[in-house]
């Protein structure tokens, strides 16, 4: 490379590579994301259950519980992120899909439904994971 | 010709291509492949031409270009969370090509061995693997045969190098990913139910990528036995 291109281009990469990259981890504490639960306001925390059912359903953002609710209910969630970005996942009561995201690739509703058979035999697990928007969720025992 | 325009030419030549390259990767599908049981693969065509880059240039070219690379493409297709991801990769595959030129069977050997370990550690998690599993499981399993018929083709013929170099960085790059990734959503349970599927994976593509690297280096008379 000649040697303008060595002495500037080069710390001018690194220097927009260390300005980006703080910018890139939302900072969870300051804009919350908003969830709804079939359409109201969910204050935050765990939703009871009574069904004795030993399978929840664990949504993060950035790894920060959102929600967790019982896997045998039907619930449809709404992630809204300070950002603008969409999270809409569905639970069946025997399935957990992401139903709509407003991410770049979609990756989240390719990945299916996780229900209660197939919990071993995905590669992804209990996973449904949507990369962009680090918003994932998890179907785990308690 | 000056030899400082050549490079500059040649870089330009190389930035441009990989861009084209990365654009083509997007527009491969390769998520329906196993019924988006793997999300977020591709085939990492650009990557060929960083591994051209590593045959040709000295690391100081070699990282402005994957720098280069990942910033255009990240603000042309992609968002800073992209960005992010592709630079982790880019970042480890670029050190382990970087590593490995000059001795690529080592890579392709190593690369053989990390696939059958992570089938075994699939398998161990779970003997009697069924839909999904079964066809990953399989598929890490070719994925480590090949990287041994890669080793075995480099050290008959060392113009097969860029193979193994290829292998290596396909495998990194996938690497490097889920590191970040897992950091980023905090969730180290990825480290163990998909990073040994990715590996298996970075194997087949950086195999596939690494043909077809080969092919062009000889269609262009590259030495790749001598960088």
């Amino acid at each position: 490379m000649g040697n303008a291109l060595r002495r500037w281009l080069l710390p001018l990469f690194l220097a927009a590579a260390c300005a980006l990259l703080p910018g890139c981890q939302r900072s969870a504490e300051n804009e919350p994301a908003r969830v709804l639960v079939d359409g109201t306001e969910w204050p935050g925390g765990s939703m009871d259950a009574d069904s004795g059912d030993d399978l929840r359903v664990y949504v993060t953002l950035d790894g920060v519980a959102l929600i967790d609710l019982p896997f045998s209910e039907a619930h449809a969630l709404d992630i809204l992120l300070p950002d603008g970005g969409e999270n809409h996942i569905v639970l069946t009561g025997q399935s957990v899909f992401m139903q709509d995201a407003n991410c770049e690739n979609h990756d989240c509703v390719d990945m299916g439904a996780v229900t209660r058979e197939n919990l071993e035999l995905r590669v992804m697990g209990g996973f449904i994971i949507c990369l962009p928007h680090r918003v994932s969720v998890e179907v785990r025992g308690e | 010709m000056n030899s400082t325009a050549r490079k500059v030419a040649r870089f330009g030549l190389l930035a441009s291509l990989s861009l084209v390259l990365g654009f083509l990767d997007r527009a491969i599908p390769l998520t329906w492949f196993l019924s988006g049981a793997v999300p977020g693969i591709k085939l990492g065509l650009a990557n060929t031409v960083l591994l051209y880059a590593v045959y040709l240039m000295d690391w100081r070219g070699c990282v402005l270009l994957m720098l280069a690379k990942v910033f255009l493409s990240g603000f042309l297709f992609g968002s800073m969370s992209a960005i992010l991801y592709s630079l982790s990769g880019g970042v480890l595959s670029l050190i382990v090509m970087l590593l490995v030129r000059k001795n690529a069977k080592v890579g392709a050997l190593v690369i053989g061995l990390l696939a059958l370990l992570s089938d075994l550690f699939l398998l161990s998690r779970n003997p009697a693997p069924r839909g999904q599993m079964l066809w990953c499981v399989l598929l890490i399993a070719l994925a480590s045969i090949a990287a041994f018929a890669a080793f075995v083709y480099i050290r008959k013929n060392p113009a097969f190098a860029v193979l193994g170099t290829s292998l290596a960085g396909a495998v990194a790059h996938n690497v490097g990913q889920i590191l970040v990734a897992s950091t980023v959503l905090r969730t180290p349970q990825l480290l163990y139910t998909y990073l040994p599927v990715l590996v298996g994976i970075g194997a087949v593509v950086g195999c596939l990528t690494g043909v077809v690297a080969q092919r062009v280096f000889r269609a262009l008379r590259v030495e790749t036995n001598q960088p």
